[in-house]
């Protein structure tokens, strides 16, 4: 029989990876009414992941390429844009939505026990998802430019990809408790990542950046390493050992930061949500 | 054997003046530097123990703000408690609200799964017992429409379903109840009737005593955050209806402008024949009012009405903007002895309801013998609260 203890407070291990196990099931049905949820209502669904990444890329292409010639690592600048776009899109509409997860799902917070952290990271969930759509659609663009891939990319985009996926997950955690306190953050993120946007690689090569503290600042981004390791993967360069370490290491700082500060506000949510 | 057991527990919230729900970074930063306003401490719960074996069906009554919510917060574990602890020896499943997580846009099947497993459902177990959800709720033909089209009764019935079909060895409700129809409500006493028959734990948080009554064989009374008392659930609630029952008079707040409202009840004069009371309304606008009174007895049941102007309309009295004063006698000579709670609606005969007190104040009747060859009759003997006058022909 099950035995249930509550204590002020209940601090528990930071991850309490048994309790999340526990509530597998939740997380999957939570994840997947977020999927469905996001593109039942809209008229030409699913398309909208292809369509955003396209028409920024061709945008991106016109402006960047053809106007201001901006290099573009020995690829096709829509090769390059785009490999850099897959990340970025991920981490900022994972970041947006799951920064206000918390507040968004209040009302179930508020009546039933579950590992909260499984809202959060549902909301990543929807941001993976459209990334492997949009992975799918990276393959047709190589096709379009017949460029083709050094074989290292099969080491490096899950590298970056898992780097991507923690430092979302982590700032998600970070911004969604602070959103629960305090409202700002609503307003904060999406300014936040208009900022980010520009001081991530996407539209530039890193390699364009020559002033050593612009550089560093840059490589404390972690989406930066994981834009880096997948055009060297893609070109079959070396990537630069900084910035992978930069990113790796800012990364885990990230995820841990925001799992603390939500164990930390997690008890108040149901008080103030 | 103890199922739940709970060891002096206590929650406590901040309030201050500047109490709000949610906090702006501005106000936090301020904060840093200068003295925070001046904090109270507000303990919604303190120093609560009790224990529940496994089979009992415990009632948690009490009035508003007396920590009821708390306590079955406390217990589904969404808020943590600030002293003391719960050990709960089985499964929990909590009903704070029935068809939470439910989503607009999803269908009714999909519906299903998502507020099963935010329950606490496992899938399996939800894929077993799905056509008898469905069966219960009555929705089969719109199983795969997004329940957005659904009427809120159909929504009220696939979410109440839902919930039926938990298995949890303990059960936490709130008063759920309180919504739906009479048809719907029987369906969830006859429900939980169930769940306390098959020897799971139920514990119910109700104002409505007759539920509690009906449904629970021990209750406990929460007055001001702390418990006082246990036991038979009779025994508890005639003791609740005695606490409320302190109110010799009632006031309320009134705006300046606005639909008319009892601002001031008094209870003038109480003997075995009637009830007194000086009733204040206060009005921003002209109308037409009429009293009704209903009389509870101690058990929290109806057992009397009375009406001013509503059964008769030469008695309905047109009010100017301001407050009026009446002066209302209610005959009580057929009532038995004992206590009473009077609640008063100041309505608009089948028009408008325009203010509603249940618990208004309370009264006591203790009639002396009269003649030397009649007796009292008491509301205690168990015949009922109401004594009608006996002749023979």
């Amino acid at each position: 029989m099950s035995r249930i203890i509550i204590r002020p407070q209940s601090r528990s291990n930071l991850f309490n990876i048994n309790e999340l196990w526990l509530y597998r099931e939740l997380f999957y049905f939570i994840s997947w009414r977020d999927v469905k949820v996001k593109y039942k209502q809209t008229m030409l669904g699913i398309a909208w992941v292809v369509l955003q990444p396209l028409l920024m890329m061709v945008i991106f292409t016109l402006f960047f390429s053809r106007t201001l010639s901006i290099p573009s690592d020995n690829m096709p600048y829509p090769v390059f844009c785009f490999s850099g776009l897959l990340f970025w899109n991920m981490f900022s509409s994972g970041l947006s939505s799951s920064g206000n997860s918390l507040v968004a799902n209040a009302s179930i917070i508020k009546k039933i026990y579950f590992p909260r952290l499984i809202i959060p990271v549902s909301a990543v969930i929807v941001a993976v998802f459209d990334f492997l759509v949009t992975v799918a659609l990276f393959l047709f663009v190589l096709a379009i430019w017949s460029f083709k891939p050094h074989w290292s990319i099969l080491l490096y985009l899950p590298l970056a990809f898992i780097i991507t996926l923690f430092t979302t997950c982590g700032a998600g955690f970070f911004l969604s408790a602070l959103n629960v306190k305090y409202r700002d953050f609503r307003y904060i993120i999406p300014f936040l990542l208009q900022i980010l946007l520009f001081a991530t690689p996407v539209i530039y090569p890193v390699s364009m950046i020559k002033t050593t503290w612009i550089k560093i600042l840059l490589s404390l981004n972690p989406i930066t390493a994981a834009i880096h390791v997948t055009r060297s993967g893609l070109t079959g360069t070396t990537p630069e050992t900084f910035i992978v370490l930069a990113g790796m290491i800012s990364c885990v700082i990230i995820m841990l930061t925001g799992v603390i500060v939500f164990r930390k506000l997690e008890s108040i949510f149901a008080d103030v949500a | 054997m103890t199922i739940v057991d709970i060891q002096k527990l206590g929650k406590k919230y901040q309030i201050g003046g500047e109490q709000k729900r949610y906090h702006t970074l501005r106000e936090s930063l301020m904060a840093t530097f200068r003295r925070s306003p001046q904090r109270r401490e507000h303990w919604a719960l303190q120093d609560v123990s009790f224990e529940v074996n496994q089979g009992d069906s415990i009632g948690i009554i009490g009035r508003n703000g007396a920590g009821k919510s708390t306590l079955l917060k406390i217990l589904s574990r969404i808020t943590p408690p600030t002293t003391g602890e719960i050990i709960l020896n089985g499964r929990v499943a909590s009903l704070l609200e029935v068809g939470t997580g439910f989503h607009q846009e999803l269908s009714g099947r999909e519906n299903i799964f998502l507020n099963g497993s935010i329950l606490g459902m496992k899938s399996a177990e939800i894929r077993k017992r799905f056509d008898e959800i469905v069966d219960f709720a009555g929705v089969e033909k719109f199983i795969e429409t997004p329940i957005k089209y659904y009427s809120s009764g159909m929504q009220l019935r696939l979410a109440f379903s839902v919930a039926a079909f938990l298995d949890p060895e303990i059960l936490v409700i709130d008063e759920v109840l309180a919504v739906g129809d009479a048809d719907f409500q029987k369906k969830c006493i006859g429900k939980m009737n169930e769940v306390s028959r098959s020897g799971r734990t139920l514990l119910f948080v109700s104002h409505d005593m007759n539920s509690v009554l009906s449904l629970c064989d021990k209750a406990v009374l929460l007055i001001d955050g702390k418990m006082r008392s246990m036991g038979k659930s009779r025994d508890v609630v005639s003791e609740y209806a005695l606490s409320v029952s302190t109110l010799g008079s009632y006031t309320a707040e009134y705006s300046p402008e606005g639909a008319p409202k009892i601002i001031q009840v008094d209870q003038e004069v109480v003997n075995e024949e009637f009830l007194q009371l000086g009733i204040s309304v206060h009005t921003g606008v002209k109308c037409k009012v009429s009293f009704d009174f209903h009389v509870k007895d101690q058990l929290n049941r109806v057992v009397g009405f009375g009406s001013f102007g509503a059964l008769d309309y030469d008695q309905i009295l047109n009010l100017q903007p301001g407050v009026a004063n009446v002066n209302l006698k209610i005959d009580i000579s057929q009532l038995a002895n004992g206590e009473y709670i009077l609640g008063i609606d100041l309505t608009q005969p089948n028009v408008e309801l325009f203010d509603r007190i249940s618990d208004c104040l309370t009264f006591a009747l203790d009639r002396k013998v009269i003649k030397a060859n009649s007796r009292i009759m008491l509301q205690s003997w168990g015949y009922g609260s109401v004594c009608f006058p006996v002749h023979s022909n």
